[in-house]
């Protein structure tokens, strides 16, 4: 499982970068993608689905041992996001920042809308 | 400009002059080579696009990010915008002039896209938020 973390400007700005080095030096197999747009929770580290906000080097360990003392719940579904009508990056793309390796599954999750046809 | 930097300086050209829009693309590429954008490189340029000099000119002194002789001191650029300022970038900025002096200009820009999470600063092509007193003066002193 792949831990998702943005590599956009306040992502960035705000250490992912020493973040995302930090998980792969401890082995996890880091994903920079784009960001969800919550400024103030970068960097967002998303485990599994399950966002850990304002994350640094030094929890890392805590992460990957399974610790939720960052942790926000599922990301889809924090308010801010879920609040949203995403009319140009609709749901179906979430959190798909490239496309999926061919004869990959569809990596679709989250708050998927029943019925819309994802464009790739 | 010496006359070898003249044999880049027409490869530059020559890289983009036939694509759409050549000019900006070529200022980017001279600053980024020689530091600056002198003004026998917007002579050049100018008569390469078959362009006024006073069209070059005006599209290269409206861009912030393009000087006309190289900088002698690395640029810190604090954002001094509405956002920022609400959250307290004018206070950092007496300690931020004592770290910066004699040894990097500070240069005011007006946002980053960095609003939410403030006092926001770019050196080089990095930016770098939540900025208090201690970071800000740390930057300026690697920049
Ligand atoms: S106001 Fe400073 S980043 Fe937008």
């Amino acid at each position: 499982m792949p831990v998702r973390i943005s590599d956009d400007a306040s992502a960035r700005a705000t250490g992912a970068d020493d973040v995302a080095a930090a998980f792969a030096a401890a082995g996890a197999d880091v994903a920079r993608v784009s960001s969800w747009g919550m400024q103030w929770l970068e960097p967002l580290v998303e485990v599994d689905g399950i966002g850990h906000a304002n994350v640094t080097p030094a929890d890392v360990a805590d992460i990957l041992a399974g610790s939720t003392r960052l942790a926000i719940g599922p990301v889809a579904e924090h308010p801010f996001i879920a609040r949203q009508q995403r009319l140009t990056f609709a749901p179906s793309r979430w959190p798909i920042s490239r496309p999926p390796a061919a004869g990959a599954a569809s990596p679709r999750r989250g708050g998927s809308a029943p019925g819309r046809r994802s464009r790739r | 400009m010496t006359t070898s930097d003249n044999g880049d300086l027409g490869a530059i050209i020559a890289a983009h002059k036939d694509r759409d829009g050549p000019l900006l693309p070529i200022l980017q590429a001279v600053q980024e080579a020689f530091g600056c954008v002198s003004e026998a490189a917007r002579r050049e340029i100018a008569h390469a696009l078959n362009l006024s000099r006073a069209e070059v000119h005006g599209v290269a002194s409206f861009y912030h990010d393009f000087t006309a002789a190289p900088r002698e001191r690395p640029v810190v650029k604090i954002c001094r915008a509405e956002a920022c300022q609400a959250r307290g970038v004018e206070a950092l900025m007496p300690a931020a002039e004592r770290a910066a002096e004699g040894r990097a200009v500070l240069e005011p820009v007006y946002c980053l896209g960095l609003c939410g999470i403030g006092p926001a600063a770019m050196v080089g092509t990095r930016v770098h938020a939540r900025l208090d007193e201690a970071r800000l003066a740390a930057l300026i002193a690697e920049a």
